[in-house]
């Protein structure tokens, strides 16, 4: 059991990881990396909807109609979504407000349907609860990355707290959305490069031959 | 033909049911608190306007320090908001304003003196702008410049101007022209609607 625990992470966060891999879920790593606190607080609201999706999905598969599967897999989702924005918006008002719409936008994020329908769907629960962390790990662990590099050198700051000093020229260029597409690109090339796909490869090795 | 079947109706009714149930029930343990924090944030913007910010931040102080400061009344059909200092003299207006800016509506709050002639606050209540570049208005370093600047209660357009002007009151936020020209045009649009339509009102009162 922990070396499966240990596989479905290590596939989760590296070797088959939702954004660098997958690119999924890339509409919200661009639009909520420009500061590390609220990349951090997605990345907890989608590591428990996935995970919760996930195992709710595996718990109902076995008695769900095939053909509408999606259907309730939206409404799942979406269910635990409005959970999310709920208890932001009652407990924790600031940061409700700094992600505005993303929050309710974690409904279409193609990681949480994508595990829904290829993991749990064919997995038992505890697998796929923990699968749907595991993806949401990688998620969380992406935009961190990346809101580390837009934040320290657009605002001169880490989670708000000035690091770079008065003399830093902020680079506005890496608040706005194409700095984050740039991070995400080169994040991209360096996970092709470095770090081996499922099955032992390294996706950036072939090319020309 | 595919059989009909009513299963996957059925289905669907007892998840969403289920469900349905579930967010009523927790939103009925957290309305109060929301309604509560927002509230709240409206009670402290409205003190934010006035330079009377208080450094308890808890629900109880700030809701009665709003009590001494803001009432609200009502000028020919506008709301509209007296501000009052610790003695219980009436020292401003508050006028809410709104308009679009860059990515969508924008509403605040603009307190003014008694006579018209001096802006003593501004605060943002909601707006879509851009993190990091238009949401920016949202920092003290650009709203605080707002307090006591002068304007002209009979200027018909330009009651805000932005520097390098001659005539500038406020540096616009780099980066965001769109949002800063944004602010501009709501808040000489609403104070020109507010000067022509609702100061006489006040002024005859």
């Amino acid at each position: 059991m922990i070396r499966k625990i240990k596989n479905i992470f290590s596939l989760g966060v590296f070797k088959d990881n939702p954004v660098t891999r997958q690119i999924l879920g890339i509409c919200s790593a661009l639009a909520v990396t420009n500061l590390l606190i609220n990349s951090l607080v997605m990345g907890i609201g989608l590591i428990f909807v996935a995970s919760f999706s996930s195992l709710t999905v595996s718990i109902i598969r076995k008695f769900t109609p095939k053909h509408i599967r999606m259907m309730v897999q939206t409404l799942i989702i979406s269910a635990y979504v409005i959970i999310v924005d709920i208890v932001l918006k009652a407990y924790w008002p600031a940061m409700s407000e700094a992600l505005g719409p993303y929050v309710g936008l974690i409904i279409t994020n193609c990681i949480i349907m994508g595990r829904c329908e290829v993991f749990a769907q064919n997995n038992p629960p505890l697998t796929s609860f923990i699968d749907g962390i595991a993806s949401g790990v990688g998620y969380s662990a992406v935009l961190l990355f990346i809101a580390f590099f837009r934040e320290l050198l657009g605002f001169g700051s880490l989670f708000g707290i000035n690091i770079l000093g008065e003399d830093w020229t902020n680079w506005v260029f890496m608040i706005m959305p194409p700095g984050a597409f740039f991070m995400l690109g080169i994040l991209i090339w360096i996970a092709n490069t470095y770090i081996p796909d499922k099955d032992g490869n390294i996706p950036a090795s072939g090319g020309a031959k | 033909m595919k059989k009909f079947t009513l299963k996957p109706i059925l289905f669907m009714v007892v998840v969403t049911v289920f469900y349905t149930s579930v967010l009523a029930g927790i939103n009925a343990i957290t309305i109060e608190r929301i309604e509560l924090n927002e509230q709240l944030s409206d009670q402290l913007s409205f003190l934010y306007v006035l330079d009377k910010l208080p450094e308890d931040k808890s629900a109880g102080n700030v809701n009665e320090l709003y009590e001494t400061h803001v009432k609200e009344i009502e000028i020919k059909g506008r709301r509209l908001f007296e501000g009052y200092s610790e003695e219980g003299e009436l020292i401003a207006y508050i006028v809410p304003i709104s308009g679009g800016a860059v990515w969508g509506e924008l509403r605040g709050l603009v307190s003014l003196s008694t006579d018209f002639e001096e802006v003593l606050g501004i605060e943002f209540l909601s707006h879509n702008e851009t993190p990091g570049l238009g949401a920016r208005i949202d920092e003290e370093s650009f709203k605080e410049q707002f307090r006591g600047i002068e304007i002209d209660p009979d200027e018909s357009e330009e009651f805000l101007v932005y520097r390098p002007d001659p005539d500038g009151q406020v540096d616009a936020i780099s980066g965001a022209t769109g949002t800063s020209n944004a602010v501009r045009d709501i808040f000489n649009n609403n104070m020109q609607e507010f000067m022509s339509e609702t100061r006489e009102a006040l002024e005859n009162d």
